[in-house]
């Protein structure tokens, strides 16, 4: 777990320099400083994730293609 | 209650508006700062959405001398929900349905351009077969680029108490009555087993959520002061996860102490079908609107109430039996049914602020009727509670009762004495009709064929 709890550390201070920070909320709830940056965090990464996903798709969907016509055409 | 006005006891978080009642009507007052959200809330056609879909509350506006407080914007009137119910007092397919609606709420509101300000689990209750949103002024306008207000409360509030239901004890929701504003997602992460980090949704929204707060929370005003963007995109990337992951986590039915209790009955087929009669023609006699069956089950006997058309709050101490008459419920599209969990020898108690923010159950009633079958003896036996604080205690949760009483020769009063000595001389019929006589008027009396149980049909006294 100390492995762990150096890790996390790290993890965390990247978060807090590569998201720098969030906008003061207006809310009547507490959103919550570390909610929010995890929530930044998760977000970019599935975001991320999901632009990934949708553009392998349509490589990979342009490939299968491509080999169809090129077995067609033998 | 007359036209006096009372002022709901949990509506004062929020400075949007709040709730009040005068007589038998429910208003919500909108404030004067919540104008412009209001207003874009009706014209951007998210309300007319989800009144359609039936997620959220009907509403219409009414005069604006209805307004208890010069700070009214407008005045809506709201239908009365017959009976309402906290998250500690749910089953687990319960707490995970208001999730899934909480998050169906938030996209359409991203949809139309607004975004749920908070996702308290409070907001939500369980009404004609449908979960829907009860605080009507939950929406703020979606400010662009910015992350989720209620992420924290949602977290809190519903994938915690779900995911520890799922991965450690079902009774876990318990935590709920101790902390009103979710669990803590520190405790949560410390009580979940170590391999949900192995599960994206859940490391993530509750294991490195936690840590992150923890983290934070001793540097927020150097965060407070940048700014940061997050994309729409990401939003709903994140709420698609929290609806997969709550989706994901399901419940092992197993058998428990109550949940084979049918199979195990200890009278026949012949004994059980006349007491669904007796109670059957005792429901026709009373003709009662709202009934309590104090311990539902599975809820045999309060679907033979709610084909009667009236309104059942179906309670049972057991977690699993509860949610077995919930997905019943759902399944037979049982509307006029809420199953909920309570154990009456520990009835729920009044919490929160001035502990008049959650309502105690005696304060939720009276019911016209409750239904006590099979009950008295545990509460008798099991809970030493002698007769007359049983009677007592019912005589101020209802009306009117429909009660069993369970002899000592019955073969479940043998086994709850088989482990103890029996010091309960007072445990038999004559005892029982005195102490209960003291509060309620005997009706009607019916012996349950080949069976020594009695059903007994009772009206409170001095009450119309």
């Amino acid at each position: 777990m100390i492995w762990y709890n150096a890790r996390m550390k790290h993890v965390l201070i990247l978060l807090f320099f590569f998201f720098l920070g969030v906008k003061g909320a207006h809310a009547y709830i507490d959103p919550g400083t570390g909610s929010y940056l995890i929530q930044i965090a998760i977000g970019s990464l599935l975001g991320g994730l999901y632009v990934v996903k949708k553009f392998w798709k349509s490589i990979s969907a342009f490939i299968t293609s491509f080999l169809r016509k090129l077995r067609h055409k033998q | 209650m007359g036209n006096k006005i009372l002022v709901e006891t949990s509506s004062f978080r929020d400075p949007a508006g709040h709730v009040f009642y005068k007589g038998s009507k429910v208003y919500r007052q909108v404030n004067q700062q919540y104008r412009n959200d209001f207003e874009f809330f009706l014209d951007s056609g998210l309300y007319d959405s989800l009144k359609e879909k039936r997620l959220i509350v009907p509403f219409q506006k009414v005069a604006k001398s209805h307004a208890i407080c010069p700070s009214a914007y407008a005045v809506l009137e709201t239908p009365k929900i017959s009976f309402i119910s906290y998250p500690y007092e749910w089953s687990f397919s319960q707490l995970q349905d208001a999730a899934e609606t909480t998050l169906t709420i938030q996209k359409i509101a991203l949809e139309h351009g607004m975004s749920l300000k908070d996702a308290s689990a409070f907001n939500i209750q369980f009404t004609a077969g449908k979960h829907l949103l009860i605080d009507v002024l939950s929406f703020e306008k979606y400010k662009k680029e910015t992350p989720w207000v209620a992420y924290r409360q949602f977290c809190q509030h519903f994938l915690a108490p779900l995911a520890l239901m799922s991965y450690r004890d079902v009774r876990l929701n318990q935590l709920l009555k101790t902390y009103l504003d979710g669990i803590p997602l520190d405790l949560a992460s410390s009580l979940l087993p170590k391999k949900t980090w192995l599960n994206f949704s859940l490391a993530s929204h509750i294991h490195l959520h936690a840590k992150t707060q923890k983290h934070f929370a001793k540097i927020p005003d150097n965060v407070k002061k940048r700014t940061v963007k997050m994309s729409k995109h990401s939003l709903l990337s994140i709420i698609d996860d929290l609806s997969s992951a709550v989706k994901k986590l399901r419940l092992a039915l197993t058998t428990s102490q109550w949940g084979d209790y049918y199979a195990s009955f200890s009278y026949s087929a012949e004994a059980f079908s006349h007491k669904k009669r007796i109670v059957s023609r005792f429901l026709d006699v009373l003709a009662p609107g709202i009934v309590w069956d104090l311990g539902a089950n599975t809820g045999e006997f309060s679907y033979i109430a709610a084909k009667k058309g009236m309104e059942l709050i179906a309670f049972d101490a057991d977690f699993l039996t509860v949610e077995k008459n919930y997905r019943t419920v759902k399944k037979d599209h049982m509307e006029r049914i809420i199953p909920l969990v309570v154990d009456f020898a520990n009835p729920t108690p009044s919490l929160g602020w001035e502990n008049r923010e959650r309502q105690s159950l005696i304060s939720r009633g009276p019911a016209d009727c409750a239904l006590s079958l099979a009950l008295v003896h545990h509460l008798a036996i099991v809970n030493n509670v002698p007769f007359e604080k049983i009677a007592h205690f019912f005589s101020h949760i209802a009306h009117a009762l429909i009660i069993e009483f369970v002899p000592k020769e019955d073969v479940q009063v043998k086994k709850l004495l088989s482990t103890r000595e029996d010091i309960f001389l007072d445990y038999h019929q004559n005892a029982f009709e005195k102490a209960f006589s003291s509060f309620f008027e005997i009706v009607a009396v019916e012996k349950i064929h080949t069976s020594a149980r009695i059903m007994y049909c009772m009206k409170k006294k001095n009450h119309d």
